[in-house]
C-alpha cells in the first residue's frame, strides 16, 4: 500500500512539495475519518429516579430535569477522551449515582450535584454491563477481564473478584437475595452466589446474550442472537420453556402482568405467556427493533432502529399511535413520572420524553459534548 | 453502496475464513490479506510494470537533457516533458491508477476487520446488520484472541521481569513499513524530491506505528501481513534496494 507514496518517480513532472502535502492531507483526513469509525460510540445509558433523569454517554454522565428536559449538571467538566460512560448509571439503596466507564473505571457520585465522591480506576479492562447493588452494599461490575469485580460502596475499592472465564455480560445482571445472575455474550448465564462466591449454576444457552437478564416471579428471562426466548428457573437454572423468534433477540424480555413481551431483530415484538411461552399476540414493525419494551398503563411502547415508536395494547397488541423520532431507539424504553423515556441514537438528540397516551414529543436532550 | 460492494462482502469473506480456519480471526486476517494480494496482484503488476516504464523514459538522456535545457522555464519544461511522455506511450497515471483502484480495497479491508471485532454494543449492532444468512450466528461472538493479543484491543506483552509491556506488534509494524517502503527502488533526479520521499517514509512510519499503538491489534495483523507481502513482492521481482533499508539519507540517484 505504501508504495503508491513512495515511488517518486512515478509522479507527473511538477514541483514535488504540492504533491506531498497534498499526499499528505489525504492521508491525514483518512486517518481521521478510520480513527472516527473506529472510536467507541454507543446509546445513552439512562436511569430515572425522583425528578431526575441520569444519562451516561460519551465523556459525561449528566442529570436531566424529567419535568423540563434542562440539563442539571455533568460530570465531569472536561470529558477525559480515555472515558466513556454508556452503561446505565445505579442508583443505590443509600441514593447515591453510580457509573461505570469502558475503560473499567467506576464512579461514585453525588446524585444532587455531581460531585465526585470516589473513583476506582480499575484495570483497564472494558465495563459494558450496568452495576448492581448486592443485599450488603457491595456493588458487582462484570469486566471484560472475565471477571466479577465486587467493589466496596463506602470507599470504591475493590474488595475481591470472581473469575469466569471469559465470559462478559454486555447487559444488565440481575440480583436477589441469594444471587447475582449474569447472562453473557459469551453464551453462558451464570448464577452467582453472594455467600460462597462460586456459581450455584451455570448453562450454556447456545447463543450470545447482549441485553441483559431479567428476574421477575422467580423466572429469569433471556434472549439470544440465535433468535430464541427462554425462561429459566432461577433457583435450579434448568430451562423451562424456550420459543424461536424471527430474528436475533438482543434485548432481555420485559415481564408485565400476565405476559412477557420480547422484539427482535427482524423486526418482530411478540406477546407471551409467562407460564409456557405460548404465543398471545405478534406484531411487524417493519424495521429492527434492538430496544426492551416498556409496559404500563395496558400499553406496550416499543421503537425501532429506524426511529419509529408504537404504542400497543398490552393486551391484544392494537396499535394505538405510532411516532417517529430523529434518530434510531436503542437501548431500554422507560415509563416514569407520566412520561415515556426514549434513548436515541442520532445527532439532533440522544433522550427524548413522549406523552404515553398519544406519543407526541414533551421534550428532547442534547447530551454534553 | 460502499457498505454493500466493498465492506459487507468483505466481513463475510472473513467471517467465512474465521470458521474454515477453526475459528482463528489472527490467522482469517493473515490469509484474508493474501487472497487480497492475490486478487489485486493484476494491478500491481501492471503498476509496477508502469512505474519501470517511466523510471525507464525519466532515467533517459532525452529526458535529462530536457530538464537541462529549460531549467529556468518550468513550464516549457513540463509541456516538453509530456510530449515525450505522449510520444514514448509512457501513461504518467499508468502507474498511479491501479494503485488508486487498490485504495479502497485496503480502506475497505481495514474498516472489516474493525467491525467484525465489535467493542461496544453498537458497533455489534452494526456488524449484526452485516452478516449474511449462511454464518452460523452461534459462532457470535468470535475469538479475539491470536497468539499472546487480544485482537479487538492494542497489543503490549508483558514479560515477566520487565516493569513495563512491550508493543510488540507496533515494534513490527513499525519496521516492516520502514522495510517495505525503503526497499523500493527510487531514482530521484533532484535532491529536493529525494529529501521529501525521504519525510513521507519517516511519517508513514510514525503514523502507521501510532496508528498500531492505539487501536486494535486486529489492524496491526495486516499492517504487518501487507507490509510483508510488499517486501516479499519486490524481492521476487529482484528489484529491492537493501541498502536504502539500513540509510537515513534521501535516496540515490540508482540510475546513474
Amino acid at each position: 500500500m505504501l508504495e503508491l507514496f513512495s515511488n517518486k518517480k512515478n509522479r507527473l513532472p511538477m514541483n514535488s512539495r504540492p504533491a506531498a502535502i497534498a499526499v499528505l492531507g489525504f492521508l491525514s483526513v483518512m486517518l481521521a475519518a478510520c480513527s472516527a469509525s473506529a472510536s467507541n460510540q454507543s446509546w445513552s445509558g439512562l436511569t430515572l429516579k425522583g425528578d431526575m433523569g441520569y444519562t451516561a454517554h460519551n465523556g459525561f454522565v449528566s442529570a436531566v430535569n424529567l419535568a423540563t428536559g434542562q440539563k442539571a449538571w455533568q460530570y465531569p467538566d472536561k470529558a477525559d477522551t480515555k472515558v466513556l460512560f454508556y452503561a446505565d448509571p445505579l442508583v443505590d439503596s443509600k441514593g447515591d449515582l453510580v457509573a461505570a466507564a469502558y475503560n473499567g473505571s467506576v464512579v461514585k457520585l453525588d446524585p444532587a450535584s455531581g460531585a465526585l465522591k470516589w473513583k476506582h480506576d480499575g484495570d483497564g479492562a472494558k465495563i459494558i454491563a450496568p452495576l448492581v447493588e448486592a443485599p450488603n452494599g457491595d456493588y458487582y461490575a462484570s469486566s471484560d477481564s472475565g471477571d466479577l469485580l465486587i467493589i466496596d460502596s463506602g470507599t470504591g475499592a475493590l474488595k475481591t473478584k470472581i473469575h469466569l472465564g471469559k465470559a462478559i455480560a454486555w447487559g444488565a445482571m440481575a440480583v436477589d437475595a441469594q444471587r447475582v445472575y449474569v447472562a453473557t455474550i459469551e453464551h453462558k448465564v451464570y448464577a452467582i452466589n453472594f455467600q460462597s462466591g462460586k456459581a450455584d449454576w451455570s448453562l450454556d444457552v447456545g447463543g450470545s446474550i447482549a441485553g441483559g437478564i431479567t428476574l421477575a416471579d422467580g423466572k429469569l428471562y433471556l434472549g439470544t442472537f440465535t433468535g430464541k426466548v427462554i425462561a429459566l428457573d432461577a433457583q435450579s437454572g434448568q430451562t423451562l420453556w424456550d420459543v424461536k423468534a424471527d430474528g436475533w433477540v438482543w434485548q432481555a424480555p420485559v415481564a408485565a402482568g400476565d405476559s412477557i413481551f420480547a422484539a427482535d431483530l427482524s423486526g418482530a415484538l411478540r406477546a407471551l405467556s409467562p407460564a409456557d411461552g405460548a404465543p398471545q399476540w405478534n406484531q411487524k414493525l417493519g424495521a429492527p427493533v434492538q430496544a426492551a419494551p416498556a409496559v404500563d398503563g395496558g400499553l406496550v411502547f416499543i421503537g425501532t432502529t429506524s426511529g419509529i415508536v408504537r404504542a400497543y395494547s398490552a393486551a391484544d397488541g392494537t396499535q394505538k399511535w405510532e411516532q417517529t423520532l430523529a434518530g434510531g431507539v436503542f437501548g431500554t424504553l422507560r415509563v416514569f413520572g407520566g412520561k415515556l423515556f426514549i434513548t436515541v441514537n442520532g445527532s439532533k438528540y440522544q433522550l427524548a420524553a413522549l406523552a404515553p397516551d398519544t406519543g407526541s414529543i414533551t421534550w428532547t436532550y442534547v447530551e454534553p459534548a | 453502496m460502499w457498505d454493500t460492494f466493498i465492506i459487507n462482502p468483505m466481513i463475510n469473506a472473513l467471517l467465512f475464513l474465521y470458521r474454515l480456519l477453526g475459528g482463528n480471526f489472527g490467522l482469517a486476517i493473515i490469509v484474508f490479506t493474501i487472497l487480497i494480494r492475490l486478487i489485486t496482484y493484476p494491478l500491481t503488476a501492471s503498476s509496477t510494470s508502469s512505474m519501470k516504464k517511466m523510471q525507464e523514459l525519466q532515467g533517459s538522456k532525452e529526458w535529462k537533457d530536457l530538464g537541462k535545457k529549460y531549467a529556468k522555464d518550468k513550464e516549457k519544461m513540463q509541456a516538453e516533458q509530456m510530449k515525450l511522455l505522449q510520444s514514448s506511450g509512457a501513461n504518467p497515471l499508468g502507474g498511479c491508477l491501479p494503485m488508486l483502484i487498490q485504495l479502497p480495497i485496503m480502506i475497505g479491508l481495514y474498516q472489516s476487520i474493525l467491525n467484525v471485532i465489535p467493542s461496544t454494543p453498537l458497533q455489534l449492532f452494526s456488524f449484526s446488520q452485516r452478516i449474511y444468512a449462511f454464518f452460523p450466528v452461534s459462532l457470535i461472538p468470535l475469538s479475539k484472541t491470536f497468539l499472546w493479543m487480544n485482537l479487538a484491543q492494542p497489543e503490549h506483552l508483558t514479560i515477566p521481569g520487565l516493569p513495563f509491556p512491550i508493543p510488540v506488534l507496533t515494534i513490527l509494524v513499525l519496521i516492516t513499513s520502514w522495510v517495505s517502503q525503503r526497499v523500493i527502488p527510487i531514482m530521484t533526479t533532484d535532491a529536493q524530491s529525494a529529501q521529501t520521499n525521504l519525510i513521507m517514509n519517516v511519517f508513514m512510519v510514525l503514523l502507521f506505528a501510532n496508528i498500531s499503538l492505539s487501536l486494535a491489534s486486529g489492524l496491526s495483523i495486516y499492517f504487518v501481513t501487507t507490509n510483508l507481502l510488499t517486501i516479499v513482492q519486490y524481492m521476487m521481482m529482484g528489484r529491492v534496494n537493501w541498502r536504502q533499508v539500513y540509510s537515513l539519507r534521501p535516496a540515490p540517484d540508482s540510475s546513474k
